[in-house]
């Protein structure tokens, strides 16, 4: 079934003309225009019943009416298992309790930093990742992309064996292949080999290549980043005169002015940023000089969202504010530029605020600007004497490139006929390099080309070998987090395929014959241990990473920059194209991963799919609306894809998204967007010059930002610090029965177990959404369902807006299930599947639902979930990625957020086997658990000493929907307004 | 007209609709009845066929090995494991080393291949039941798989139904015992069992009203 195009067609061309009420909340554009005309379009789009035929005839409907009513119940009948059979171990490890989870630190990585991970395991299979609590960069939090690092263990499209030409090999044979290739690079001393592999920081691989180019010296290491941080690098380089990777001290800031740097966006640092921003956030009230952030910016990121200013500014015009600032603090030949008056109130008011809080301030300039400008920020910083308190600079963390060493340089080498062996390790260049390059047809001149990587993906196709790769769940390595610590990672399972890891491969390529797992990482570290390897191996092991490993300080000061040159100009009918990372497949490593393809882009809610997103200037002027199919021009370079109009995007530019458009890679990744990568350039590859037009034709989209829309009213709420509270809560008529006397009349339950979710700290990362998912074995069902309004997600996080469409301020709401105690889903369910338990949880008991929904259609905060189909179609492997401790849903059957339930009843067989009350906040639910910035507090109403009981006596406290009186248990801190709307 | 009905229609009719309402109450007596027979709950039935005949009647019964030395994980996780081929070769390394019976277990060592058991106590996969808390609470072995002692093959004693498992968790007195006689077959209390259940329910801190709700055992 093919997904539906269900974009409502509205005039979104008029979207500047329209100027919202100044305190109206809308959730998308459509709403925004019309708002009657979109409640119709919704009501008739997404009633209760969207229909399974786009038109069924009424013949056709009485048919299937009759049907259903002869096929009722059976929808009931119990599944044959192969439960009834049990196969103990022949020998049993010695501390294994089957059904009891264990615990190991490990880190997969994200571009080469580890993320360092506390990993659960049941039986010996792997089931649910989180950020190690011991290790200074997690803290036991985690995002998206490490949650659901399981499932690419778990895909059932990584590649099995090694192939040769397309058919399948053994590693005897690869092994061969190598020594003849070690005969030929030995006779000419390594001439004309390269090895290409992403960023990296492993110390086992820097050692291995370093081998290799001791064996062979004319060799070279290629290393190649489709995102990463050559920009960067290149910026500090300039700055101090060396590579030094920055580190920000966020919690330390009381004013932070961001150019365009979404420190709190999707990548390696994501976890350690917004941790640290949000213990500075939370600690002060406004009117106490708490943390401010102003934030210039070309597309919406999530900095920009919780900022107290934000400025959308085109890349351009994020030059001219770069060369302003530089020109305040006076840097020889910055001269100051015409600035708007937009620009001029925003960054008086934040180089100001900058200078007031000297040594507790900091400026970010955002790796994708042009090198000359970031390269401001150091100097800048280290005159508000910011250096050494906010920021601090260490030697690369990464292991440095230079220019010979690029992906640029290996492709002029390639096309002058210089490589003769070529080997892409865990890399896919032949996807991701850009456009101009042409990568893909120069790979074809080098005679012997081996890819290694976890699938078969474009490189793969276009080489000779290609060697399967063990996950990073699978293999013996080790990599270092952005603050420097290296975390020797441990396999939780061994090799479900026949598949090696990288450092077994760079073994046989020195000419190892079968090496073990762990050879080559043992002998690194025997180097740095010594003699205490076994006691040290086994603490690192243990503690997840490294002690004293961590990055030290190094003495940098930072040279002024030389003058900027003028940036290039935009010719008549030309807007401004920046490229950025898709924020949940990113560069299209996760491509393949059905349930990061189903998670909500934080800021359009889209799913399964990329969008030229437009901003609602060009698509006022351009005559585009949401899922028209538009095409940029860029130079001789032309892509097509489905435009999308975002609010708040700075007026004259489009922004592309890398990680769609995939042409191998498994059936997931190659299903959905358009490549981005094809139009890029190689020189500034982050932003240039072009034109877009509208073609004829819709492309049909998927997003949620429609589904599940609650009816009421003030569902976000702000407060300032003239007004620091919500008002009063008002006495709730209700006619819902009350749970707690009627049901359990004697009854004084222990706990009453409640949330509490703070929308100042929220900044909707979808860590939440991916640990809940994970943890709940919540299901994905596909673009066509999505586009249905069927997503699973049990906690979903609205996205709101207030203000114009040109710059709104927007706010994020996760919303899980209220637990309502007058709870009126449990007023409709026919046959009691939904109940209270003793402590206050609103219990769904799937093996009673007989699946009337009527609960759903009762619910206020829309917050049920269907399975309409039975969406259990699992591989084996996929299978082994389930949580035991949770039942995987069936057709037929309503399900929810249960606060984590089995964790409540862990807890709860936990302490009554050691016969104690529960402790305090000893219920972690996994939402709260992944949550970076610790937005989200669960606990026991009783104790009014837990974190919920706290939250609850706020003055910021409210509750959603109250007018309904449904008692939630589930409520929510209001948003402090200190920009330009509040009066701080 | 004539009469349609001779003067025994009364009578008919009559005891048509005795007929009838025996006929439906009888229905749902025997539907109530079919739910709980042994052909549905599988309890007191034939035992399975196993790959080897064991007998719990011989291990457990006159041996007198503890639950515990096969079922090693009973107090500390949900499941109460099964032995591993090892456990079985501890002692069939010694005795009965070529019992042809025992042929089975030998290969499992050998081919480093599972002993393949069918399962007896088998719960919906909706049950989520722990052995632990029910030994740390009191509950005995025997309380839910029976004598097993007197089981030369074994065989499923109880029917484990919801209803089984709730008149426990609505009225557990009657059901619990000392710790150390957790493993025992054959405990007996001496005196009023009522009374020391209840004693017991306050030693361990058992709640009736927090057990009984669904997501004790669902979810």
């Amino acid at each position: 079934m093919t997904a539906r195009d269900n974009t409502p067609r509205f005039d979104l061309a008029r979207v500047r003309d329209v100027t919202s009420g100044s305190k109206r909340f809308w959730s998308s554009l459509e709403e925004l225009i019309d708002e009657d005309g979109f409640r119709a379009w919704l009501a008739a789009e997404f009633p209760a019943a969207s229909s399974m035929f786009d038109d069924p005839g009424r013949r056709q409907f009485l048919k299937l009416m009759g049907a259903s009513l002869l096929l009722a119940g059976l929808g009931g009948c119990g599944q044959q298992t192969n439960a009834d059979h049990a196969l103990p171990y022949v020998n049993q490890p010695e501390a294994l309790v089957p059904g009891v989870p264990r615990y190991y630190a490990t880190a997969v990585t994200f571009e080469g930093y580890a993320q360092p991970v506390l990993a659960t395991t049941y039986d010996g299979r792997p089931t649910k990742l989180d950020g190690n609590p011991d290790h200074p960069v997690t803290r036991g939090k985690s995002d998206a992309f490490m949650q659901s690092a399981i499932f690419g263990l778990y895909d059932p499209e990584r590649s099995k064996t090694p192939t040769r030409q397309g058919t399948s090999a053994s590693w005897a044979a690869v092994e061969g292949a190598f020594a003849a290739l070690r005969a030929r690079w030995r006779e000419r001393k390594g001439e004309g080999l390269r090895v290409l592999t992403g960023a990296t920081t492993s110390p086992t691989l820097i050692r291995q290549m370093a081998a290799l180019a001791r064996e062979y010296p004319a060799m070279r290491w290629h290393r190649f980043e489709p995102v990463g941080h050559a920009s960067q690098d290149e910026a500090m380089t300039a700055a101090f005169g060396r590579a030094v990777s920055p580190h920000y001290r966020l919690d330390r800031c009381d004013v932070i002015v961001s150019l365009d740097c979404d420190f709190l966006g999707p990548g390696a640092h994501q976890v350690s940023y917004a941790g640290g921003w949000a213990q500075k956030r939370g600690e002060l009230a406004p009117a106490q000089g708490r943390a401010r952030l102003h934030v210039a910016e070309a597309i919406p990121g999530l900095a920009g969202t919780v900022a107290s200013t934000r400025l959308p500014s085109d890349a351009s015009r994020l030059g001219a504010l770069a060369q302003a600032i530089g020109a305040q603090f006076a840097l020889p030949g910055w001269t100051a530029p015409e600035l708007s008056g937009a620009e001029k109130r925003w960054l008086g008011r934040a180089v100001a605020e900058l200078r007031a809080h000297q040594g507790r301030s900091l400026l970010l300039i955002g790796t994708h600007l042009d090198p000359q400008w970031q390269a401001l920020a150091p100097l800048v910083n280290d005159r508000l004497k910011n250096s050494g308190a906010t920021v601090w600079y260490s030697d690369p963390i990464h292991a440095p490139a230079d220019g010979s060493q690029s992906l640029t340089a290996l492709t002029a080498d390639m096309s002058a006929g210089a490589v003769d062996t070529l080997i892409v390790l865990d890399c896919n260049p032949a996807y991701s390099a850009p456009g101009g390059l042409d990568f893909a047809s120069q790979i074809a001149r080098v005679p012997n080309r081996i890819h290694a990587g976890l699938h078969v993906e474009e490189t793969a196709t276009a080489c000779e070998w290609h060697l399967p790769l063990s996950h990073a769940l699978e293999s013996w390595g080790d990599a270092r987090a952005v603050d420097g610590s290296t975390t020797i990672m441990q396999p939780l399972i061994s090799p479900l395929y026949s598949s090696r890891s990288v450092h077994q491969i760079a073994d046989m390529m020195l000419g190892t014959v079968d090496p073990a797992p762990d050879t080559a990482v043992r002998a690194t570290w025997q180097q740095a241990f010594g003699s205490a390897l076994g006691d040290r191996w086994t603490r690192a092991l243990h503690d997840g990473f490294v002690t004293g490993t961590t990055a030290s300080p190094v003495s940098v000061t930072a040279r002024p920059p030389s003058p900027p040159q003028a940036g290039p100009t935009r010719a008549q009918g030309q807007f401004e194209i920046v490229f950025r990372p898709d924020p949940t497949v990113w560069d299209g490593r996760f491509s393949n991963i059905a349930w990061l393809q189903e998670l909500p882009k934080p800021l359009t809610k889209l799913t399964w799919d990329n969008v030229i997103a437009v901003s609602p200037a060009i698509a006022s002027a351009q005559k585009l609306s949401n899922g028209d199919i538009a095409e940029v021009t860029i130079g001789e370079r032309r892509a097509r894809g489905p435009a999308w109009i975002v609010p708040g995007q700075a007026a004259n530019t489009i922004a592309l998204f890398f990680g769609y458009g995939r042409r191998a890679g498994g059936e997931i990744a190659r299903e959905s967007g358009y490549d981005a990568y094809s139009v890029r350039a190689d020189e500034r590859p982050w932003e240039t010059r072009g034109t877009i037009k509208r073609i004829d034709g819709r492309y049909p989209l998927a997003t949620t930002q429609a589904h599940h829309r609650m009816e009421g009213f003030d569902f976000v709420r702000e407060v300032t610090a003239a007004n620091p509270r919500t008002p009063p809560p008002k006495s709730s008529e209700t006619f819902y029965p009350d749970w707690n006397k009627s049901t359990f009349p004697e009854n004084k339950p222990e706990h009453a177990w409640a949330m509490a979710i703070d929308l100042d700290l929220c900044i909707g990362c979808n860590a939440c959404v991916s640990a809940c998912n994970v943890e709940n074995n919540v299901l994905v069902v596909g673009k066509d369902q999505v586009s249905r309004g069927r997503e699973m997600l049990w906690l979903r996080v609205d996205r709101y807006y207030t203000g114009d469409a040109e710059n709104p301020k927007s706010f994020f709401q996760p919303v899980p299930c209220m637990q309502c105690e007058k709870a009126p889903c449990e007023m409709g369910c026919p046959v009691h599947a939904t109940v209270h338990s003793p402590e206050g949880v609103n219990q769904q008991v799937y093996n009673r639902c007989i699946g009337t929904r009527t609960c759903s259609s009762y619910c206020p905060y829309k917050v049920r979930r269907f399975n309409w189909y039975d969406y259990r179609h699992f591989s084996e492997a996929e299978q082994a990625a389930k949580n035991p401790d949770v039942s995987v849903r069936s057709r037929g059957v309503m399900e929810k957020c249960t606060y984590c339930t089995q964790r409540i009843q862990a807890a709860h067989v936990q302490a009554d086997k050691e016969n104690r009350p529960l402790k305090r906040d000893e219920v972690v639910t996994a939402c709260q658990q992944a949550c970076p910035t610790k937005a989200i507090v669960f606990g026991d109403l009783r104790d009014p000493g837990s974190a919920v009981s706290q939250r609850r006596r706020s003055g910021r406290h409210y509750v959603l929907l109250e007018e309904l009186g449904t008692r939630p248990r589930t409520t929510y801190l209001a948003r402090w307004n200190d920009g330009e709307g509040g009066d701080a | 007209m004539g009469q349609i009905f001779s003067p025994a229609g009364d009578t008919w009719l009559r005891l048509f609709l005795v007929g009838l309402a025996s006929l439906a109450a009888g229905s749902v007596v025997f539907a109530v009845r079919f739910a709980h027979s042994d052909w549905v709950t599988g309890a007191r039935l034939h035992p399975l066929a196993q790959p080897v005949p064991f007998s719990h009647k011989h291990h457990a019964g006159q041996l007198g090995i503890d639950c515990r030395y096969c079922h090693t994980s009973v107090a500390e996780g949900p499941r109460a494991g099964l032995p591993p081929t090892h456990t079985c070769m501890t002692c069939h390394s010694q005795i009965w080393t070529g019992a042809p019976m025992l042929a089975p277990v030998r290969a499992s060592l050998a081919d480093n291949k599972s002993l393949d058991w069918n399962r007896v106590a088998v719960l919906p996969e909706y049950v989520f039941f722990r052995h632990d808390i029910h030994i740390a609470k009191g509950v005995g072995c025997v309380e839910c798989h029976g004598r097993v002692d007197k089981m030369p093959l074994t065989y499923r004693a109880k029917a484990l139904t919801m209803e089984f498992c709730l008149d426990c968790h609505r009225n557990p007195a009657p059901h619990l015992r000392p710790k150390n006689q957790i493993t025992s077959m054959t405990w007996q209390p001496t005196g009023d069992r009522e009374a020391l259940g209840h004693a017991l329910m306050k030693q361990y801190g058992i709640r009736p009203d927090q057990i009984t709700h669904c997501y004790t055992c669902h979810r």
